[in-house]
């Protein structure tokens, strides 16, 4: 329950992400190109129809905001994960994107971005890990898993544990990837990220 | 919620700060929440008016819980009235419509309740002598009168054969007149407003009523939240006027007031709801007086007593902590007959956001803003 000071729609765009870690990445992510937006974090996924509403419902909403992105994993089912947005979007009676990556019109407008991609089950540290991949230290992290698959290591999620085999290896090795991507350990100009970039500047146009 | 009875809806319309406003979905206890000067108060003002029913007296009584209780009456006919200020923008040519549709058992019935202030009064004398011949003569000296200000409540129940009255307040200098006398309203109302409480004779009065039925030890059991030593509550007299004193153990029993203002707050939210069986109790700024400590439990004491003496409640806060505390109890208990309201402004109008459980529950959850 809240702690803190309430958050507050205060800006005409928002980004709409999963968790806290998505949000640090994203900050950062925008920061980076310059674009003025606030990141809002679901904290979670399930009842995703009132965690949006939650956010619709907030006092600034109807006279500050103007345009919407939402990210979200693709998880196992990326058009079950669209599916699922759209269906919230449509209960709470805001507009509705038929793509994904594609903004529609209205109050306010709205996109919706699945990631790694619409058609490939995954997340955002499947697309992260496109860009620490071309990194030159990254050969000894493939050689690690190799070895660890080797003596029977059961993995389930590879993506995530790549890239924070990668991270250890950095100045401060404790760090989330959302707080490594503040601390300038991604490069976000990496082609990889470029839809995603396309994205937030459509957000913010 | 049961068969008991409760508003299910409330419209407003050109009422104080309201143009038009409805709550949908009402249901046992109905915690309000809105920045400064989004009509909070005047929700609650509005609800209670509509519980009157029948009496314009209340009007007054209103604008007496925001201090102001002069009531001034002006020889000229295009002079303010008392009234005005209840008027949306002060305009006083569009009446005030209250409609409530309440549910009691089994049966939805429309209670609308319409003031206005009337222009035409020789149409007017027609109007209260066709209500009440027997009236003949005082009133018609009223309305003749240039130094008489006047309010007009209309009362409709929309169902078959539903009662259909007009009731009329007329003010002069000397003397407040109601034209005709008002029956009892038809179900009981208390307002507890922010900036003073029920008196201390009220107080020992509603206590009263309590020991008589042997249900008091309801109310000091529920006040032990915030004083744990307190073992009773007796009424005393003192200066030949009642008050509650409480038994902490010491060699004498100690005034309530001295015991803190929460106790106070407190004995007075439950001891209303207590004597208001099958009404409603309207609180403004209920966290007043509370640690934030005992929230929860303060919460925890009022559904338990609504519940049983089957009483509707309408508050007004401006404290996350409080609303929090109320979500959190509601969501323990076995039913969650509690909902959060927020009046917002936006430009010259004020809209109503009600959350459901759920997504109070997820704003919590990601720390948004609910107020």
């Amino acid at each position: 329950m809240i702690e803190r000071k309430p958050i507050q729609i205060q800006k005409p765009c928002i980004l709409i992400v999963e968790g806290k870690h998505d949000k640090a990445f994203f900050e950062a992510f925008c920061d980076h190109f310059q674009k003025d937006l606030q990141v809002i974090a679901l904290q979670g996924k399930d009842n995703l129809k009132n965690r949006l509403e939650s956010i619709k419902n907030e006092s600034n909403f109807r006279s500050t905001v103007k345009s919407i992105g939402i990210v979200m994993d693709a998880d196992e089912d990326p058009k079950s994960t669209f599916r699922s947005i759209q269906d919230s979007l449509r209960r709470i009676e805001l507009a509705c994107p038929s793509k994904p990556f594609e903004f529609i019109e209205g109050k306010p407008r709205i996109g919706i971005a699945i990631l790694p991609d619409e058609n490939t089950p995954g997340e955002l540290e499947d697309l992260c890990l496109k860009v620490i991949q071309e990194e030159s230290t990254f050969c000894c992290v493939e050689r690690y898993f190799r070895c660890l698959m080797d003596n029977g290591a059961q993995l389930k999620k590879i993506s995530k544990a790549k890239i924070y085999a990668y991270l250890s290896s950095k100045e401060r090795p404790e760090l989330r990837l959302g707080e490594a991507a503040k601390a300038g350990y991604l490069r976000f100009d990496h082609p990889a990220l470029c839809r995603l970039k396309d994205f937030i500047c459509c957000l913010t146009t | 919620m049961g068969e008991e009875a409760v508003y299910r809806s409330f419209e407003i319309k050109n009422f104080r700060c309201f143009d038009a406003l409805k709550l949908e979905n009402l249901t046992r206890v109905n915690l309000v929440v809105g920045k400064n000067n989004a009509g909070k108060t005047s929700l609650l003002e509005a609800l209670f008016l509509h519980c009157g029913a029948y009496n314009p007296v209340l009007t007054l009584n209103v604008n007496a819980f925001r201090g102001i209780e002069i009531v001034k009456v002006e020889p000229s006919s295009i002079a303010q009235t008392p009234w005005d200020s209840l008027f949306y923008n002060f305009n006083t040519s569009k009446p005030i419509e209250l409609k409530g549709e309440f549910y009691e058992k089994g049966q939805t019935t429309i209670y609308r309740t319409t003031f206005k202030i009337p222009r035409e009064r020789s149409e007017l004398e027609k109007t209260i002598l066709s209500l009440d011949p027997k009236l003949i003569g005082s009133v018609q000296d009223v309305l003749r009168s240039q130094m008489v200000q006047l309010l007009e409540l209309s009362y409709e129940e929309e169902c078959h054969e539903g009662l259909r009255a007009r009731y009329y307040l007329a003010l002069d200098p000397k003397d407040i007149r109601l034209i005709p006398a008002p029956p009892p309203p038809p179900f009981p109302a208390i307002f507890l407003p922010s900036s003073f409480r029920v008196t201390l004779e009220q107080m020992a009065e509603q206590f009263s009523a309590l020991r008589a039925e042997k249900r008091h030890e309801k109310i000091v059991s529920a006040l032990r939240i915030i004083e744990a030593k307190l073992r009773s509550i007796e009424i005393l007299t003192i200066a030949g006027k009642p008050m509650l004193h409480g038994d902490i153990g010491l060699d004498r029993l100690v005034p309530l007031p001295f015991m803190g203002e929460g106790i106070v707050r407190l004995a007075s939210f439950l001891l209303s709801i207590a004597t208001n069986r099958r009404g409603v109790v309207l609180i403004d700024e209920v966290e007043i007086g509370f640690h934030h400590s005992i929230l929860q439990k303060v919460w925890q004491s009022i559904a338990t007593l609504a519940r049983e003496f089957e009483v509707q409640i309408f508050a007004t806060t401006h404290s996350l902590e409080c609303l929090i505390a109320a979500h959190k109890v509601f969501t323990e208990d076995e039913v969650y007959d509690f909902k959060l309201y927020r009046l917002d402004r936006v430009e010259d109008k004020i809209e109503v956001v009600a959350y459901e459980k759920d997504t109070l529950d997820a704003a919590l959850n990601m720390e948004i803003e609910v107020r």
